[in-house]
C-alpha cells in the first residue's frame, strides 16, 4: 500500500542564523599574513583552511584570509599540516 | 616604484650585529636602485611551525622598502647563496600600513593584565552575589503571595 501523500510530503524547515563577516562589521580587524592570532581562527586543528560557509566570511574577505594563510605558510608562521594536537 | 616587504629567516646562531649588517647591505642595494627603506622589524628568535633546512628555530627579520623591480633581482642575487639565511620571501604591498602585531610579549605586560583581570572578576562576583540576594528575596515574597491566593481560586 502506498502511503498517503500528506505524510511523505513533509516540509523540512531549517532555520540557520546567518553568520556575519567579522571583517565587514569591524573595519579595525585587518588581515595580514604575519598576524597569527587572527589567522588561527580560520584554520582547523590539522591546519586546513576553513571554508566560507563555516567561517562566515564574505567572499572578498575569505579571499584575503586564504591568501594571508598561504603566505604565512611559506615563512613557517602557519603550518601546512600539523599532525600533533 | 612599488612597495615590497622582504621576510628573512636567519639561522638561530646569527647575532644582532650580523643581522644589522644584513639589513645594511640590503639597504645599500636598495639605495643603488634609487629606492628607500621604509621600515625594518625584528621579531627575535621564534619557533617554526615546520622544519626548515633541518632547523626548528630562527630569527625573523622584516624589511619594508620602496624600489623598482630591478632592485629585487639584485637583492635576491645577494641573498641567495648566503648560508645563514634559511628562507626569504618577497611580498608586494598595496599600501604601506604599519603592521600592528608583534608576537613577543614581555613578562611585565602579562602580569599587569592578569592583575587587572582578577580585579574585574572580583568586582563582577561581588555584584552578582548582591543581585542574587535581592532576587531571592523577591522570589520568596512572590511565592508567599501565590500560596495565599491559590486556595481562594480553588474555592
Amino acid at each position: 500500500m502506498k502511503r498517503a501523500k500528506s505524510t511523505t510530503k513533509r516540509k523540512k524547515t531549517f532555520y540557520q542564523k546567518r553568520k556575519i563577516c567579522r571583517f565587514c562589521t569591524d573595519s579595525s580587524n585587518e588581515i595580514f599574513y604575519r598576524d597569527f592570532n587572527t589567522l588561527k581562527h580560520f584554520v582547523t586543528d590539522r591546519g586546513k583552511i576553513i571554508p566560507r560557509r563555516i567561517s562566515g566570511n564574505c567572499a572578498k574577505h575569505q579571499r584575503h584570509v586564504t591568501r594571508a594563510i598561504k603566505r604565512a605558510r611559506v615563512v613557517s608562521i602557519m603550518p601546512f599540516v600539523s599532525s600533533t594536537q | 616604484m612599488r612597495i615590497y616587504e622582504l621576510c628573512l629567516i636567519l639561522h638561530s646562531d646569527t647575532t644582532e650585529e650580523q643581522q644589522d649588517q644584513m639589513f645594511q647591505s640590503i639597504a645599500d642595494i636598495i639605495g643603488q636602485h634609487s629606492g628607500s627603506v621604509l621600515k625594518t622589524e625584528k621579531w627575535g628568535k621564534k619557533n617554526f611551525k615546520f622544519v626548515i633546512k633541518k632547523q626548528s628555530k630562527g630569527h625573523y627579520c622584516f624589511l619594508v622598502f620602496e624600489a623598482a623591480t630591478a632592485a629585487l633581482k639584485a637583492i635576491e642575487r645577494n641573498i641567495m647563496y648566503n648560508e645563514s639565511i634559511l628562507r626569504y620571501n618577497f611580498i608586494r604591498l598595496e599600501k604601506f600600513v604599519a603592521p600592528p602585531v608583534e608576537p613577543v610579549c614581555t613578562e611585565t605586560q602579562t602580569e599587569v593584565e592578569t592583575k587587572v583581570e582578577t580585579e574585574v572578576e572580583t568586582k563582577a562576583e561581588a555584584e552578582a552575589e548582591a543581585k542574587v540576594d535581592t532576587e531571592a528575596e523577591n522570589v520568596t515574597k512572590t511565592e508567599s503571595v501565590d500560596v495565599e491566593q491559590a486556595p481562594a481560586t480553588q474555592e
